[in-house]
Parts: structure tokens; sequence; C-alpha cells
């Protein structure tokens, strides 16, 4: 920032006045946006001439270069299936913990909320390396889906958290004079008052988690394995889309065609799951000051 | 735990069953930071013990199969390229908030912001794919052999650009109405009040922000593995290519056995030590600061 | 009047500054806010150094009129304005006057007080630097002199690098006035200043003003009556008519306590409607 701040004082009085200031943050912007629209251009472009029904429900054959990703895309499933089923109980329940029964003060509170920050930040190649060990190697998993998706489970965990945990604080405003003036139970009023109408907004931060976890290449490639074959079970090693596009590029030399269709795939996943965020959250929102009204 | 069963008031069973399972699994989190660091530091233990403290920066190079562990050139190779996206992004990323906030109509703002969240929202992989297959072919047009620290920092600096913005930004949203009126009464200029008002104000949560992203830029593995060349050197200049510790680890970890994979978890524990130093140092200043202010 | 070309800022301050008895004319001043109009048609004259107080009810757009006067109304999104207003015969509200200038010109105090957080001392020269006073010594004397002008001085004469927000809200309410004064404005709006502090500290806030006025012409907002008819020379009551803002009756301060022209005026003043 003193960087910035220096440039700024080099200015002369006079040009700070003009239009000068202001067009360096237009420039600025428009050098992001323009950064955005060629990434986005690039992909678009030749994903278009990959991405067709038959590339979505067809096997891949040599080695990925032909054929589709049908897999692929059920191995991808298979995976965030897991990671929901485990972190949405365990996440649900340490907010609600957090938010409702714990003082913020209180050291239990604080070293939750310590702990959650150091997950955040831990590298998703750190995760690869702990689920490796634990779930491939102690648990006797090796590499299969299951371990992926235990392994992306642990790295989603202090997202649903923290999203679940702001829910819980914006609706306990609303509700919960009501709910204890009612003299409810915690437990009547965790399953039938909070739930029910915190389901847009959990689901907005249940959406922000998988994005993440479907995103997620770096914790994989050590757990679930690079496997292109249609798993039989949840014990087979599968391929997540993310993998598939990383190995097509760096492995497979003619490949990128094929990665270009997955990577438009995945940005396509990603517009859907943005926009109904965007939507969910203003549902949410709306709920809160209808409520308060 | 004493403490809180006092702050229940209902003594119905059911609760009491409740709060049970909500703390086991509150615990479960507690668990797995602590899991994380154990195992980690019990699988780097081989190696740790089998090589001298020295040997990691003072062996003749990278070797592992033939006993030469020197990480030296792969620190630098992170450092550069995490400090150059550090360096380029913060200037950018707190230029973009202030266009956001305080420069851009509400349509361009609304837009704008859509942009950033977009980028942030777009895989690592698609990042690293997009940066070899159109990037790196652009670099080699001006030096070979394009896989080089330059499109690292680029491809990087792009992906944690939303990071900084949007913290800049959720800080420029806090700074109180009164001080930037207070501002513009005294007749400072726009640029003054941003700068002189506005971003002193907002500089906690900004700082927050690129330590953030510095750990994200250090912790980033897809983007420096597929755009960087992974050639184990200490770069002379940006056009060379480099390799760093994540990207270490994904490339080796496939066929690394004994001493070779318990070193590859000492490279995942020294970036686990550090991200985790950043977040402690990021939590005290926010702390400092704090008890600054009241 | 007439003088409506562009000024450059620094040939506007060498204009000289004129002999009419008005400092400050408004004619036929109209506020909308969206597409309700919040003040209606006011005109005042407002004589050089003298102490003007706007008294009316919540709501009938008395902050509003301040803020048009030194233009931080173009903060507020959305808000269109007509009517004219000279200050020292420049054409305030046309869209080419140097706001710059004309912030520096005339001085703010806010209901709240509003020190940055930063030092006392950097609270006064932050606007003096940007102003063009680069010299240490000079910044020095005017910190002292415009310190003592408020008589903070000798209170915080000791802690001139400590944080504005550790004083009290009296001390923050005469710091931002001696921030203002350092500018050697020649127009002072008060925008309720006493509002959030104490008797005490009111006290001395009134008696700095009546100080001032030998050289500032003051305008201020104010809930108080008594404090109006204590300070004030001439006095404005706003009143709100089906929502929208009007001067009902301006004169001089004692006409308005003892002799209201206007019933709504007399009731007002007796505390009849409030």
């Amino acid at each position: 920032m003193n960087f910035l701040k220096k440039i700024i004082m080099l200015v002369p009085y006079k040009l700070k006045q003009s239009h000068f200031v202001s067009s360096f943050f237009w420039m600025t912007a428009i050098m992001v946006t323009l950064l955005f629209f060629w990434m986005l251009s690039s992909i678009i472009g030749d994903g278009f001439q990959a991405l067709s029904w038959e590339f979505i429900f067809d096997n891949p054959s040599d080695s990925g270069r032909s054929g589709g990703i049908a897999p692929i895309l059920i191995s991808t499933v298979l995976i965030l299936l897991i990671c929901s089923l485990t972190t949405l109980p365990l996440a649900i329940a340490t907010a609600f913990l957090i938010a409702e029964f714990i003082p913020e003060n209180h050291f239990f509170s604080i070293i939750i909320k310590r702990s959650l920050d150091i997950l955040a930040s831990i590298p998703s190649i750190v995760y690869g390396l702990f689920g490796n060990i634990v779930f491939c190697k102690m648990m006797g998993l090796g590499f299969s889906i299951l371990s992926g998706g235990l392994t992306l489970a642990c790295m989603i965990l202090p997202i649903l958290i923290l999203t679940s945990e702001q829910t819980f604080r914006s609706i306990s405003k609303a509700h919960r004079q009501g709910s204890e003036a009612l003299a409810l139970s915690k437990f009547t009023t965790l399953f039938q008052v909070y739930l029910p109408c915190a389901i847009p907004a959990l689901t907005a931060g249940f959406i922000l988690g998988l994005g993440r976890a479907t995103a997620e290449t770096a914790a994989l490639i050590f757990t679930s394995g690079y496997v292109d074959r249609m798993p039989d079970s949840v014990m087979d090693s599968g391929r997540a889309l993310s993998i598939h596009i990383y190995d097509l590029t760096m492995n497979v030399p003619g490949g990128s065609n094929n990665a270009y269709g997955t990577a438009l795939l995945m940005i396509i996943i990603l517009l859907i799951t943005n926009s109904s965020i965007n939507w969910l959250t203003q549902r949410w929102n709306h709920n809160l000051t209808a409520q308060n009204d | 735990m004493t403490l809180l069963r006092h702050n229940i008031l209902s003594k119905s069973v059911r609760d009491q069953v409740l709060v049970f399972v909500l703390i086991i699994s509150s615990l479960t989190t507690i668990a797995l930071v602590c899991f994380i660091f154990l195992f980690l530091i019990l699988e780097s233990l081989p190696a740790l013990s089998a090589n001298e403290f020295s040997q990691w920066l003072s062996d003749p190079s990278w070797h592992p199969t033939e006993g030469q562990y020197n990480l030296y050139p792969i620190m630098i190779g992170t450092l550069a390229i995490a400090g150059g996206s550090v360096i380029i992004t913060t200037p950018i990323g707190i230029a973009s908030a202030i266009f956001l906030h305080y420069y851009a109509p509400t349509p361009v703002a609304i837009f704008f912001r859509r942009i950033i969240e977009l980028l942030a929202g777009i895989p690592s992989v698609i990042y690293g794919f997009w940066g070899l297959v159109v990037l790196v072919p652009v670099i080699i047009q001006i030096a070979p052999p394009g896989q080089s620290v330059l499109a690292g920092i680029i491809v990087l600096s792009m992906m944690t650009l939303p990071i900084i913005t949007l913290a800049t930004e959720t800080a420029l949203i806090c700074v109180p109405h009164s001080t930037i009126y207070g501002g513009y009464a005294l007749g400072l200029s726009k640029i003054s009040v941003i700068t002189k008002i506005i971003l002193p104000q907002a500089k906690p949560g900004i700082v927050s922000g690129v330590f953030l992203q510095t750990g994200r830029a250090i912790g980033e593995t897809m983007v420096v593995l597929m755009v960087c060349g992974n050639v184990i050197q200490i770069p002379d200049s940006i056009l060379d290519p480099a390799r760093t510790l994540t990207a270490n680890i994904a490339l080796e970890m496939a066929y690394a056995t004994d001493i070779h994979r318990s070193s590859l978890f000492v490279t995942g524990l020294m970036l686990l030590l550090s991200i985790s130093c950043l977040t402690v140092i990021n939590e005290f200043f926010k702390k400092n600061h704090h008890a600054r202010t009241l | 009047m007439t003088n409506t070309t562009r000024q450059h800022p620094h040939q506007a301050t060498k204009l000289p500054l004129t002999e009419s008895k008005n400092h400050l004319e408004i004619k036929n001043l109209s506020i909308t806010y969206h597409t309700k109009k919040i003040l209606e048609n006011i005109s005042m004259m407002i004589p050089r150094h003298s102490i003007t107080a706007i008294i009316g009810p919540s709501g009938c757009g008395k902050s509003s009129f301040l803020s048009c006067i030194n233009r931080l109304i173009d903060l507020t999104p959305k808000t269109q304005f007509s009517g004219e207003i000279y200050f020292n015969q420049h054409p305030v509200l046309n869209t080419k006057s140097d706001l710059i200038l004309l912030r520096k010109k005339i001085g703010t105090i806010f209901q709240k007080p509003n020190p940055f957080p930063m030092s006392i001392k950097k609270n006064i020269q932050i606007a003096l630097k940007e102003h063009g006073t680069k010299d240490s010594k000079e910044l020095d004397r005017i910190t002292r002199q415009v310190l003592q002008d408020v008589g903070l001085y000798d209170e915080v004469s000791d802690r001139l690098n400590d944080s504005a927000l550790h004083l009290s809200g009296g001390q923050q309410q005469r710091l931002c006035i001696a921030r203002a004064i350092a500018l050697q404005p020649e127009l002072l709006l008060m925008d309720e200043p006493c509002s959030a502090l104490d008797p005490i500290s009111i006290n001395i806030i009134e008696n700095l003003i009546t100080r001032l006025s030998k050289q500032y012409t003051i305008l201020i907002v104010t809930h108080n009556l008594a404090q109006a008819r204590r300070i004030s020379s001439s006095t404005a009551v706003f009143w709100p008519t089906n929502g929208i803002g009007e001067l009902i009756e301006y004169g001089a301060t004692e006409q308005i306590f003892e002799q209201p022209k206007n019933q709504i005026t007399a009731d007002y003043i007796r505390g009849y409607r409030a």
C-alpha cells in the first residue's frame, strides 16, 4: 500500500484533480476484464468444438484423446456425493454448536475458530498427502473414490462450517426470542424452526463448498487416482474432471482438444453454481427482511 | 465443558443427547487439525532423522534417489513465483476494489464484480490449462522455453487477484462514512480522501487479504505444476523455468519410496508450517490493530 | 452574479473579497431527492461575521440545506437542486465551480464529532498539507495556533501524537473545529455541533462559537432553541409543509423569539409544536 501511496505522491497536485487518476482506475479494471475475456473466449471457442452429447455419454478411448468422459463424470459425482454425505452433518452440527450454545469468547469456541482458520488455509496438496497416509494407507482404502471423497470432505469442512454458522447467527436474531418464549427445547428449535427456514442459505453454502470440491485437483491425485474406467464401486479408483484436464494436458500429447471440452463443461458447471448461489442468497436475504418487517 | 452445561436451560434428555452429539462432531474439527500435523510429522521423521539438518540446504542438488536432498533451489523457485504474483496482484487488486467502490457507475460495478466472482470460482486446473496452451506459446514468441517463472507469476496473479480485491472491498465498505464526509468537507480531493483517509482505515482488512493471498500463492499446486517448467534450478531470470515445493510433491509422490517419500512429506510439513505461520501472524496483526483502535 | 465563467483555482484565491454586505446569498433554492422534494424556495441573505441559527423540527431539510452550501450533497446520489447560491458572489451551484476551493473556504462541523483515526496533529495537518503548506515549522505553528483558538492546546499539548480517538466527545468536536479553521475558511457550517455532547462541553463550544463569530460567518443548525437564542444574531425557521421543507420565518433572533410574525413559529418556540 505504501508503494501505491508513493506512486500517487509523485503525481503533481494539479494532475490529481484532473481525470488522470480516475482513468488510471478505469485502465486497471479494463485490463482485468480483458484478461478475463481472453481466457474465457479461448476456452469457450475451442471447447465448443469438442463438447457434444456423445462427448458426455461416451467412454474415453486412446488415453482420452478421443471418445467422451462418461466414467469421469460418474466418478466425479460419486466423489462429491461421499464428500457431502460426510461433511454436511458434521458442518451443521458444529455450526449450530458455536452459533447457539457457546458464547463467542468461550475458549472452546475460540479453539474451534482457530482450527477452522488453519484448516481453511492449508494448501490442497497437503490435504492430498494427509489423505494418502490416512485413508489410502492406514485405513487400507487404497486409491479409491472413497479416499478421494473423504479427503475432499476434510478440505471443504471449514467453508461449510463458516457459512452455516453465519446462517444460524442471522436466523437466531429473528427466531431466538420467539422459540425461547415458547420454551422450545433446543432439539425442537434446531429441527423444526432453524433447519426448515435456513434451507436456502445452507444450500447456498453447500453449493459453494461443492464448487470448491469440484475444482480441486491436487488433493485428488494421490487419493482417488487416475483410472478412467467406469467405477464398479466406491472402492474403485476413479478419475475426477479436474484430473482429466490435468492428465490430458500434461501426460497425453494431442489430448488438448478433449481437455478444452472438459474445461468448458467445468466452466458451465461453475456458471450454474454461481448463479444458483446468487439466486438462493437473494431469496434468503429477501426472506430475512420480510421477517424483520 | 462444565461451563457449557450451565448455559443450557432446558433439562430434557433429548437436548442433552443433542449437545453431546454436537460437541463430538465439533471435536472432529479440532482433531482433524491435530491429525494433519501429527501424521505429517510422523511421516517426515524418517527423512529428518536420516539427514543432517544442513543437508537440506547444502547437498549438491535434489536427487533423492541418489541421496541428495537440497531443497534450496526449490524454495527459491517457490518464493520467486509466489512473491512475484503477490507484488503484481496487491496494487492491481487494491486498485480494482477502489474502482469497484468509488469510481465505477453502478451497472459497471455490478458487471465488474460478477467478473471478479467468476475469476474466484474458476478451478485452478483450468487456469493451468489455459496458461499452458495459450499463454506459454505467447511467451515462447518472446523468449523460449516459455514454461517459466513469468508464466507462473501471470497465471497465479490472475488466480489470486479476486482474493485481494474482495478482501479490500469488504474493508472499504466498513470505513465509517462520517470520516469520508469529514475529508471532503476539508476540501480534500477524491484521491486524497481515498489514499489519506479511507485506505489507512481499511489497512487491517487489506493486510489480511494480502496474507490470505500469499498463502494461496505459496500453496497453489496445479498452476505452477503446469506452466512453470519444473526444472530444479535457481532461476536466473523470470524467463527461466523453476520448480516449487508443491509441484515437487505432485511430480514425485507417484514413484517415491522410503526416505524419498518421507522427504516429500518434509516439504509438505514445511508448506503447512509456513502457511500456519502466516495465519497466526495475520491473527496477531488483527488483534494488535483491534487493541490500538479501542 | 454575472460571473459564471469557470474560475481557475489559483486565480480564484486572488479574487478580491467583495465589499458586499452579504457574505452568502441563497435564492430560490429547492432540493429533490429521488422524486421527493425536500426543500422548496429557500431565499436567505447572510451578512458577513454573523451567527445565523437554523431551527425547525427533524426532517425539514436543514442538514440538506447546509450540504448544498458546501456541495457535500454531491456525494448523495440521485439528488437534484435548483436555484442559486452565491458565496462571495461566486455561484456555488454552478456545475463547474471548484469544489475543492469552495470546501476549503467553507468549513463544516458535523453533528457527531468525526476526527480521522490518526494522531491529533495529523488530523489538523492533513488538509493543510493537501492545500500546499509544506514547511513543517509553519505546520506546527498553525497547529498550535488553532488548538489555542479552540482552547484545546493546554489539554492536549503533551500528546499531540496520540490518536484523536482517545479524546473525549467534546474535545473531539473542538478538534474538528480546529481542523476546519486551520484552513482559514470564511464561513463555518455547523450541523447540530452540540447534540452529541454533555452540558459542560456544550457550554465550552457555545463560548467558542461566539468568539469565532468575530472572524467567521457562522451558520448553525440546532434543535436547542435556547442555544439559538443565546448565540445567534439572526434566526431562520424551517418548517415541513406536507413533507416539503420551507422557510417560514427569517429575521433577527430577538424579533423571532419575542414577536414572531408567523403563528407556527410562535407555537414552535413556545413548545406547542414539536
